[in-house]
């Protein structure tokens, strides 16, 4: 789980692979390490950032190597684990990203036949079977090594004295950057945009042999021939443009995301998707798969649709859905994925495909693998988003889910105008919200000093308060915890006091009353409530230690407010803690393991 | 001797044009501006050529290839990002060896200057005497040698300019890697020259007779005027009877001219177009391969490019179509002010009384549309029947 | 030759209150941009692309605008001052940031290229002077031979007609000149003491300060005679657009509007039907205007919806306000007070951002109303409204 890179070319390697991984580092950072090959391989590895490695590399001279930057599953971050990994010549080294299931049983293996293991790494079987199949060609041997190996994979190899980079995929992305007398490999695009702009995406079970001037991939002994995609985007300068962190700078983005989302549908002037099928075939039924973050989105768009279209709607984690046979719906699935990369969401759409089912995918990222399996796509304009928590993506998904769902609302006309011209406000709603950063850094300022948050909202608001203890323990590292309101009665009363304060998240529709009075309940423990309301609620001000008022919204809109709210919050939570804002521990953008 | 072609840039003022193409792909007499400047570097006897490319390299790539098509080896370098001429000319170190050439894709220059000032000893760069200095760079010479270069300045003291093609050694390697960021954030090679001129090595220079410099869609209306008057009589396609055809028209093969279409030369026709019947094709008009041209049409000093139509009643003068047009039957465009004044385009006077209409890729119009002088349309737009177009159009809008 | 230029955008400007107490001064939006983005493209224009933005009132709005400066050609650097306690202060915190000589320009003021030119063209030390009819708004520049002899911060009485337009060409001496809670005439003027001699370059360009609520209806009128029209979006059938009109991309203008240059609309609008728009009047993204509603030399934010039947005249609705139908906001003279100034203009309606009105309201000329503001039906307002009053 990682990110991978490789170079063969005229320009000396090492400063085009650490500049390539330094743009792969959102997908693991815990520690990364290059190899560079000539007469022999050179390896230098460390359980570091890439730049610091950067700063402690000796000259390698070269113009043929691999790197890696780690996300660590098996074995912790250390430089022993770090990739790239030899075999015992030292003459063979791997960069791999993605899990061998069967690594143990091929370990053992060969252990018996002799090979000596180093780490404790799944990638350290696959450089010693190339090194066991190894008969003077370097393809053939990964070809075969691969037979053996049962998992997900995207892996460069390289080995001494031939001048070429052997790549292969299953199940985790990698993509080669063709360029002129020089080739690039990644695990992204951005890794490569500095250098070209043409790229080969490879499929499953592609097997490609990239030389200076050549790319040659085949595919279960066939050669096939695979299109070269002109990327149109430029590599966008990643600089935080004033601001002190990635994280902070997307979330005064929102308000511009919102209003590109929303202009590239209304000019579309038609339903974004086609939702038809299962609106009016009677089966009615929608699921909705995600994780992470995005899972949040996915509950918030059942409370949508169940609203809209007064019909069940489910939703599931796609970790959880992929293992337990879960019935796919003969409806309409909507999977959710910021990357369009997330391998448990891929997985999902696998399966719902065999089962014939019609999926929807909401991305970000257009041309990801989830848009291309997809039968239908949704996207989002939420543009690059570097920060690891994710902000700008989730709300863009929720316009998304909102857009998805109004051509199809069964709600007269007068509400249904309402209800876009509320979708036009909340540009301008989000923006006073963000406006409003002294009540939050305010409150940010008590809750650092705890060790333990609650953070609770009932119905749409619900999944907010799920989202807001996500966003809270991704970056700032308090143990936090989201509830249904109603049900901190059922157990989590038991922890209340005056040291686990409370967020409550309150809007203005049938569920204020019964808020109260579980703000009531709270207060009757001494927990500090911090309440998130919407102006002019005086009742709340009078109960709770702390206010943030929001601008009025239409209840059905108010997940996005009081989310950008809890943002804000954990941002500067973070902050008075002196956490790593845009790099938070163990954490990496996009999971592409399960 | 090698020639390195500086192919990497977009062209922004020939916006809408350049918004999928490079600048040096846009047409002139059915050929890309690269290609006629290319004949003339392969008549000067370079067969070595370098293209650095970069906006929309495939286009450059896919149409030129390894050049087997002109008998030349082309080699590729990419520029990713525009930085600047001496950071284009640094993407083609690897690729030279020795002197070479170093000139503008989208600047055309003869055979005869070329082969000139290849001919000169260590460094030395092409000028040539101007009127309008604006947007140009001039130089100060002094017994010969070049003494000093002016990035467009508002009063530069000579009225000789930079034409933008050396002959350079590989001393210019070593310049180009002390070459300091310009003001405009570029790396100028005007600037890598300074520093080898600094440092007592001379610029010899040549005088070139002619040129064609390019910056504003409507220059490719007068250059593409320039290159046709060289067109030659020629039929590669099927003339039904009744066609007339005076002066010099070149037609592509399976391009069928229909009975009743009357073509004035200098014309050129590409490959699988369908003319006529009863047309009126006059002079200084190049429609590229796959267009149709239909009944009753009227084209005049015109660049029509691929699989366009133009198919029933239709109107055009000293306009410029792009790829993939259609125009609804009776959709005229007007290329004369009523007041007989100077058109402008996009907010700039073009100079020209005679203009027409600048029309994207993709653009469609329904029946019977108008469309104003000097109007500037952008790709994908559609235009309504009956409506009248004018001003500027961003690619993608509807006008009814 | 000048390469690098500072650019002062930290401040709030009081007066013109409602509109800035949620922005910064310099984010004004003016037909379609803001004045910080004409400063910044007029600077670019004179090939220096090295911007240093002094930022600090609400500065991440400047931030999220203008990001690192690449859509403006430019690199922007960034140097946060964190109390606004003058000009010369705001200045100090660049120090770091600049090696040799500067422009230094206001963010405030509407500035155009051929003006910077006429300065960019000398060497430093220098100040670029202009004459106005006003002086009493501004720093009177006193001159013998070229040179400066004095600056005087709004005169009491008239020392002449020349005045400073904020904009300097400077070298790093002047960092030994600044001392805390200064504007920065009076560094200068120390300089000048100190027998430093600074030249008095005197420009006929466009330089139009920005000082009171109204001031934002001639700053649109200026921008609006130049600006380039191109039209974008879906322009429906029967629609007239007559003179420079601009319209964005996504906006829909329904049929049997009349828009009437020059008028910049911005994207994502939804104009019409039979809307009727005339000169010189700008238009936000994302705004909706109802059908039968007339809008004259008027400024509106984004995110504004205005009901059917409206009649806008001189006006200024800022973001996010929604109007119902019917509301008449006409033009007339009327005297206004700022502050404890008095002002006779003739102005519409000036309206800070996120008000609701009912229908039918009628505004008086001259009338300010405050944000958040929500006025019931029928309603007649006048005068000065606070932000978030409530008229019942």
């Amino acid at each position: 789980m990682c990110g991978i890179v490789g170079y063969i070319g005229e320009r000396q390697a090492k400063p085009v692979l650490m500049s390539s991984l330094s743009r792969l580092e959102y997908r693991g950072y815990d520690s990364c390490g290059i190899a560079i090959a000539g007469s022999h391989v050179e390896v230098y590895k460390d359980a570091v950032r890439v730049k610091v490695l950067e700063k402690v590399l000796p000259p390698m001279p070269g113009t043929m190597g691999i790197g890696h930057t780690r996300w660590a599953t098996h074995g912790e971050p250390s430089q022993v684990n770090a990739h790239p990994h030899g075999d015992c010549t030292g003459e063979i080294s791997v960069v791999h990203n993605g899990v061998i299931n069967n690594f143990q049983k091929l370990k053992q293996q060969l252990v018996a036949e002799g090979h000596k293991f180093i780490s404790e790494t799944d990638t350290e079987v696959i450089s010693h079977l190339v090194e066991k199949y190894y008969v003077g060609n370097l393809e053939e041997a990964v070809t075969v090594a691969l037979h053996d190996i049962d998992g997900s994979y995207a892996i460069v190899v390289l080995k001494a004295d031939e001048p070429k980079l052997v790549v292969a995929r299953k199940d985790s992305p990698l993509i080669i950057g063709v360029g002129d007398r020089e080739n690039f490999v990644a695990s992204d695009v951005p890794a490569i945009l500095d250098y070209t702009s043409r790229v080969i995406y490879l499929e499953d079970d592609d097997i490609g042999v990239i030389t200076r001037d050549s790319i040659n991939i085949r595919r279960h002994n066939a050669d096939v021939k695979r299109k070269t995609h002109q990327i149109s985007w430029n590599v966008e300068d990643a600089q935080k443009a004033g601001y002190e962190h990635f994280m902070l700078k997307e979330i005064h983005e929102q308000p511009k995301v919102i209003r590109d989302t929303i202009g590239g549908y209304i000019s579309a002037a038609e339903p974004v998707a086609d939702l038809t099928k299962s609106l009016d075939t009677g089966l009615g039924e929608i699921l909705i798969l995600a994780s992470g973050t995005s899972y949040h989105a996915a509950l918030i768009g059942k409370y949508i649709m169940e609203d809209l279209f007064k019909v069940a709607v489910r939703t599931e984690l796609a970790s959880e859905f992929n293992y337990y046979g879960q019935s796919p719906v003969r409806g309409q699935t909507i999977v959710i994925t910021q990357s369009g990369e997330t391998a448990d969401a891929l997985k999902a759409i696998k399966r719902l495909k065999e089962e014939n089912c019609r999926v929807i995918v909401i991305t970000n990222v257009p041309g990801s693998t989830a848009s291309r399996i997809a039968d239908q796509v949704v996207d989002t304009r939420a543009g690059p988003e570097i920060s690891v928590a994710a902000t700008k993506s989730f709300i863009a998904q929720l316009m998304a889910l909102y857009w998805l769902a109004l051509p199809y609302a069964k709600v007269d006309i007068r509400k249904l105008d309402n209800l876009i011209m509320g979708l036009r406000q909340l540009p301008g709603k989000v923006q006073r919200v963000l406006d409003n950063v002294n009540a939050v850094s305010e409150c940010a300022r008590q809750l650092s000093k705890y060790n333990d948050v609650f953070f609770i909202g009932r119905g749409i608001n619900f999944p907010v308060a799920l989202e807001g203890a996500l966003k809270l323990k991704e970056i700032s590292y308090i143990h936090a915890e989201g509830y249904a309101a109603g049900e901190l009665k059922h157990g989590p009363f038991a922890l209340l006091g005056a040291d686990t304060p409370v967020v409550a998240i309150i809007a203005q529709d049938n569920t204020a009353e019964v808020m109260l009075t579980n703000i009531k309940e709270v207060k009757a423990r001494r927990s500090p409530v911090i309440a998130v309301v919407g102006e002019d609620n005086e009742a709340i001000s009078e109960l709770a230690d702390s206010v943030i008022t929001v601008p009025q919204v239409d209840a059905i809109f108010s997940p996005v407010v009081n989310t950008v709210v809890l943002q804000l919050l954990a941002y500067y939570t973070a902050k008075y803690r002196g956490c790593p804002i845009d790099f938070p521990r163990n954490l990496a953008k996009s999971v592409t393991v399960e | 001797m090698k020639a390195v072609i500086l192919a990497a840039g977009e062209g922004n003022r020939m916006r809408p044009l350049t918004r999928t193409r490079p600048k040096v792909m846009l047409p002139l007499a059915n050929k890309p501006i690269l290609e006629h400047l290319l004949v003339e570097v392969i008549a000067a006897g370079i067969k070595e050529l370098i293209f650095v490319v970069g906006y929309h390299d495939e286009q450059v790539r896919d149409y030129f290839g390894g050049g087997e098509k002109w008998g030349v080896n082309i080699a590729y370098a990419n520029q990713r990002k525009q930085l600047g001429t001496a950071d284009a000319i640094r993407m083609s170190e690897n690729l030279v060896d020795g002197h070479f050439m170093v000139m503008n894709g989208d600047v055309i220059v003869n055979r005869k200057d070329i082969r000139k000032l290849a001919a000169k000893r260590g460094n030395a760069l092409g000028i040539i005497e101007v009127k309008d200095t604006t947007g140009l760079g001039m130089v100060e010479l002094k017994k010969g040698k070049v003494v000093h270069i002016y990035e467009k300045e508002k009063n530069p003291p000579s009225t000789t300019a930079n034409a933008g093609f050396y002959r350079l050694t590989p001393d210019i390697f070593q310049a180009i890697s002390r070459t300091p960021v310009s003001p405009r954030g570029e790396y100028e090679i005007t600037d890598s020259l300074g520093i080898m001129m600094d440092n007592g090595i001379d610029i010899a220079y040549h005088k070139i007779s002619h040129w064609i410099d390019l910056s504003y869609p409507w220059d490719l209306l007068t250059a593409n005027e320039w290159l046709l008057a060289a067109t030659r009589l020629k039929n590669l396609g099927a003339i039904e009877e009744n066609v007339v055809i005076k002066g010099a028209v070149s037609i592509g093969k399976n391009t069928t001219i229909r009975s009743g279409s009357y073509i004035v030369g200098p014309v050129m026709i590409g490959e699988g177009c369908d003319i006529g019947p009863n047309c009126y094709i006059r002079p200084f008009t190049a429609i590229a391969d796959g267009c149709r041209i239909g009944g009753a049409v009227e084209v005049k000093n015109c660049i029509i490019m691929r699989n366009s139509k133009l198919p029933h009643h239709n109107y055009i003068g000293d306009s410029i179509v792009g790829e993939g047009c259609n125009l609804g039957a009776g959709t005229k465009v007007a290329n004369l002010r009523l007041d007989k004044k100077e058109v402008w385009a996009n907010g700039v006077n073009t100079g020209k009384r005679k203009l027409g209409a600048i029309i994207g890729d993709g653009v469609e119009t329904g029946i019977n549309v108008c469309i104003n002088v000097g109007t500037v349309i952008g790709n994908g737009t559609l235009i309504g029947p009956g409506a009248v177009a004018s001003g500027v159009i961003l690619p993608g809008s509807q006008v009814f | 030759m000048l390469k690098k230029a500072v650019i002062l955008a930290a401040g709030e400007g009081q007066r013109l209150r409602p509109f800035t107490v949620n922005r910064p001064k310099v984010m004004l939006f003016i037909a379609g941009k803001p004045i910080l983005q004409y400063v910044v493209e007029a600077v670019a224009q004179n090939g220096i692309r090295d911007i240093v933005l002094i930022v600090g009132y609400k500065k991440e709005q400047v931030f999220d605008y203008m990001g690192s400066g690449e859509h403006f050609g430019v690199r922007i650097t960034y140097v946060t001052q964190d109390r606004q306690l003058g000009t010369a202060h705001a200045l100090a915190r660049a120090e770091e940031e600049i090696k040799d000589e500067f422009l230094l320009l206001p963010g405030d003021n509407l500035i155009a290229a051929e003006t910077i030119a006429d300065i960019t063209r000398i060497n430093p030390e220098a100040v670029l002077v202009k004459k106005v009819d006003n002086p009493m708004r501004y720093g009177v520049v006193a001159i013998s031979q070229g040179k400066v002899t004095k600056i005087v911060e709004k005169p009491d009485e008239a020392i002449g007609n020349v005045v400073s337009t904020g904009i300097y060409s400077l070298t790093r001496e002047i960092f030994s000149f600044i001392e805390p809670e200064l504007d920065l005439p009076e560094a200068l003027n120390s300089m000048i003491a100190q027998g430093h001699s600074i030249v008095a370059r005197e420009t006929n360009g466009t330089w139009l300060d920005v000082i009171y609520p109204w001031d934002v209806l001639d700053l649109n009128g200026a921008i609006l005679r130049q600006a380039p029209a191109h039209v974008g979006g879906t322009i429906e059938a029967g629609v007239a657009l007559k003179g420079q009109v601009s319209v964005g991309k996504d906006t829909v203008i329904r049929s049997n509007s009349y828009l009437s240059g020059p008028v910049v609309i911005g994207d994502g609008c939804d104009i019409g039907p039979n809307v009727c728009i005339l000169p010189a009047t700008s238009i936000g993204n994302n705004v909706v205007i109802a059908p039968f509603t007339e809008i004259k030399n008027s400024v509106i934010g984004d995110d504004v919806s205005i009901g059917s039947g409206s009649m806008l005249q001189d006006s200024v609705i800022d973001k996010g306000c929604v109007i119902e139908g019917h509301f008449t906001a006409c033009s007339g003279r009327d005297e206004i007070r700022v502050n404890h100034e008095r002002h006779t203009v003739s102005v519409g309606a000036m309206l800070g951002e996120g008000c609701k009105l009912g229908n039918s309201v009628v505004a008086q000329p001259g009338v300010i109303v405050g944000n958040y503001s929500q006025i019931r039906p029928l309603k007649l307002i006048s005068g000065w409204l606070p932000d978030k009053s409530l008229v019942m």
